[in-house]
């Protein structure tokens, strides 16, 4: 089927998220769809799956307008979208979550075509179990099962690639290009990796502030790539932080420690940290790293064992107590831990630093507009703040003096530019001697920017090694279970 | 009758509205809506089906008309708290008072008459039973009604494609809604549906159990006791009529403890059975306790059972769900 948007314009309130985007999407090929946070790329996809209407201009399908889009309607004209967070229910065993929303089918029907479309594309999915158990991976590959079991022959697929294996990555891309060359449908992969999109897309479109920017065929080049997505101030790649200073004792101790957290516990966890150290935890997620953070943040329990910080025994105590001790965590959730969503800046500053003295807008000013480049005013609130705005307040509201900063996924949903800032700003902190603990999904940035390297697999500490002695390859195998720590 | 089978036909019959009324709410808040009329709405039900029966000769009549005004009820959750977005909890509440008043005040010329009741149905087959059967056999239409209603939305949550849907709904409603399913239709209807069987409680209570109108009624405290039923019976339905008996057991109980221990004071037997219901609650909930999960950790089997009775509420319990606003 081909596809053809005529100008559309979504507007949001004020705000604008797609003005006058007009392209064709031919059938049988795999389109990527590239651009920063907030370019309008999922905005632009939503109206395609019927989940929004456009503002202005329309949809037109094999030539033919269909009027207003639901998504009931967008999935009987073949379309499906395939959502960054599973849009799936957790509560619900694998095969309802198949049923649910798709043929009229009986248990035992369902579960036979399940592993039908399953064993064609070497999906594994255990029917009875509930969605829950499942990574995001497998989540994922049984919402794509899903729709083409409904008949999708256009697919769009939002940072798919976000929170999933190595391994899920090349049997999904896999898929994909099936789905497209062998089966002739449409492949919209909305991602902002570029390497990922060169590898595997016919032709990338790029979206940048709400506009096309640019519409490429192969072969692709990265530093064109970058100008057409962020304009032509930026450059791809990574810093390295600060190297570790040598001969400096570790000052905290996780000793033979049980974690306990909410779905699952780690067992005998043992680690110790150096001032300035930068830790990176590699696993998928589930598999014990945000345990870890949490339980040395004081917000998770921990059932055996002790921490140890500078002589004192943390374990147990109140979180008060961890903060006092001069640790700090900073929640992946942004909005939903870190912020108060409808407080604003001023407002934020104030609670971080009650005992500041002088004109708290002033200070805003100085410190988060000016040194930390937050792009907003004072008085707007939290919840208004672009991605890559709200880290940059997070990382405003960091008390000054603190030996330990736990950091879940620091540049997730971030675009290059964003997430370079923040590690700008996390290295200034190494510098002062501040020791760093992260996690992410992004194999890479653990690579570049850690002194030493956790790997998780299995609700396991699998490997503790300092990072040039293990490449992105090996932590990919690790976290996939497929080699044994040395 | 010998006495234990005297007792079950007591548990049965004082359990039936109650049930009814779990059941009812079940289904509300398992598409994802609290309605928290539930006291209130029984009361004006009751009263309805009462003065309405009275007036006609015809308690079937009546409750048809207690099973209307709870789905007026409904809708008046539906209407402001979903169609509107404004809050449900605010909107139960004061709908919860509102009822209330207008059933006393409505029904005060009617209080205190002998009205018509549902007749008792003796099943053949069943009423021969051993033992059971004299339990069993002779009961109201709504004992029967309750019980046929649990096993059926038990089967229509958990086997129909309907029953999928509608927990879909009170999980995820987003993603629900990107399937195609029409989720405010869905918690609109349901709201409704789970309303009839409220009000059906209320005429349980006037039509059969505690017959009759008058202030107080007797029906007076159970809604409450139905919304925490719910919440104990984590959003199943058998479980749901299970702990709906248990209470109703501990009244029955009550009575004839109070005959055994006459030196007691007699309210002590009247109030026992909500601090019991508590505790219940608590142990149904042990789970969650850390030193139950820590002993999860060295005992695996445990895990097993406890997953099989771990309750969670449906995720997107009174939320309002809007697409537009989710960009």
């Amino acid at each position: 089927m081909r596809i053809e948007f005529q100008d559309i314009h979504k507007y949001y309130g004020r705000v604008r998220a797609n003005a006058g985007i007009s392209l064709v999407l031919e059938p049988g090929r795999i389109y990527g769809l590239l651009g920063e946070n907030g370019a309008g790329k999922t905005t632009l996809m939503r109206m395609l799956a019927g989940h929004t209407q456009p503002s202005r201009g329309r949809i037109l399908f094999d030539g033919e307008s269909v009027g207003r889009l639901s998504p009931s309607r967008a999935l009987g004209m073949g379309v499906g979208m395939l959502y960054q967070d599973p849009q799936d229910f957790p509560a619900l065993t694998v095969w309802e979550n198949f049923r649910l929303g798709g043929r009229r089918r009986d248990k035992r029907n369902a579960i036979q075509r399940l592993q039908e479309l399953g064993d064609r594309f070497h999906f594994r999915l255990p029917p009875e179990e509930r969605a829950t158990e499942l990574t995001v991976g497998e989540r994922q590959q049984l919402d794509l099962l899903r729709l083409l079991d409904l008949g999708a022959n256009v697919l769009i697929l939002d940072e798919p690639t976000t929170g999933i294996s190595v391994t899920q990555k090349e049997t999904l891309f896999a898929a994909m290009n099936q789905l497209a060359k062998d089966q002739g449908r449409t492949i919209i992969f909305v991602t902002h990796k570029l390497a990922e999109a060169e590898e595997l897309c016919q032709e990338i479109l790029v979206l940048r502030q709400g506009r096309l920017a640019g519409q490429l065929l192969p072969p692709f080049r990265s530093d064109e790539l970058v100008d057409l997505m962020f304009g032509s101030e930026s450059g791809a790649g990574g810093e390295a932080g600060p190297k570790l200073q040598p001969n400096k004792n570790p000052f905290l101790s996780l000793e033979h420690a049980q974690l306990v957290g909410e779905k699952y516990a780690l067992s005998n966890a043992s680690l110790s940290i150096r001032p300035g150290e930068i830790v990176g935890l590699a696993g998928l997620e589930g598999n014990g790293q945000e345990l870890l953070l949490r339980s040395l943040a004081g917000l998770t329990r921990v059932a055996k064992g002790r921490i140890i910080m500078g002589g004192e025994q943390l374990q147990g105590l109140p979180y008060v107590r961890f903060r006092q001790a001069g640790i700090h965590f900073f929640p992946a959730a942004r909005l939903e831990e870190g912020l108060f969503p409808d407080l604003s800046l001023v407002e934020h500053f104030q609670l971080a630093f009650p005992t500041a003295r002088g004109n708290p807008v002033e200070r805003l000013s100085e410190e988060g507009i000016r040194r930390f480049r937050i792009h907003a005013q004072p008085f707007a609130s939290a919840r208004t703040l672009s991605g890559g705005n709200q880290q940059r307040l997070l990382l405003a509201l960091i008390p000054k003096q603190i030996k330990l900063l736990l950091l879940e996924h620091p540049t997730r949903g971030l675009d290059q530019g964003a997430g370079k800032l923040v590690w700008h700003h996390l290295a200034e902190r190494c510098r002062q001697d501040t020791s760093l603990i992260f996690s992410s999904a992004d194999l890479e940035e653990i690579k570049t920017h850690s002194h030493r390297i956790l790997v998780f697999y299995n609700r396991r500490l699998v490997a503790d090694r300092p990072s040039q002695s293990i490449s992105v390859e090996e932590m990919g195998r690790l976290m996939a279970g497929q080699a044994t720590a040395a | 009758m010998d006495f234990l089978a005297l007792t079950l036909a007591g548990i049965l019959s004082a359990g039936a509205p109650i049930v009814l009324a779990t059941l009812g709410e079940t289904l509300t808040e398992r598409a994802g809506v609290i309605n928290l009329s539930l006291d209130g709405t029984i009361l004006l039900a009751a009263m309805t089906g009462f003065v309405l029966a009275l007036l006609s000769g015809n308690p079937w009549l009546g409750l048809l008309a207690s099973t209307a005004v709870g789905a007026t009820s409904a809708a008046a959750v539906a209407l402001l708290g979903l169609a509107l977005a404004r809050s449900q909890l605010a909107v139960g509440f004061i709908l919860t008072l509102l009822c209330r008043d207008l059933a006393y005040f409505l029904g005060h010329n009617y209080a205190r008459q002998l009205g018509p009741e549902l007749p008792v149905w003796s099943i053949p087959g069943i009423r021969d039973l051993p033992f059971v059967g004299p339990a069993l056999g002779y009961q109201s239409p709504v004992v029967y009604l309750s019980l046929l209603l649990t096993f059926f939305l038990w089967w229509w949550l958990f086997s129909t494609r309907a029953g999928l849907e509608l927990r879909a709904v009170g999980e995820q409603p987003w993603a629900a809604f990107t399937r195609g399913i029409r989720v405010q239709r869905l918690r609109i209807t349901y709201t409704l549906l789970g309303g009839a069987l409220v009000g059906m409680a209320g005429g349980a209570f006037s039509l059969a159990v505690k017959p009759g109108w008058g202030r107080p009624q007797g029906a007076e405290g159970a809604g409450w006791i139905a919304l925490a039923i719910v919440i104990f019976g984590g959003w199943h339905p058998l479980r749901a009529a299970l702990g709906a008996y248990l209470f109703a057991a501990l009244q029955v109980l009550g009575i004839h403890l109070q005959e055994l221990f006459p030196m007691l004071p007699a309210s002590l037997f009247q109030v026992a059975p909500f601090p019991v219901m508590i505790l219940t609650l608590l142990l149904v909930n042990v789970g969650t306790a850390n030193w139950f999960r820590d002993l999860t950790l060295r005992y695996p089997g445990l895990k097993k059972w406890l997953n099989r009775w771990q309750v969670t509420a449906p995720a997107a319990l009174g939320r309002d769900f809007r697409p537009e606003k989710e960009a």
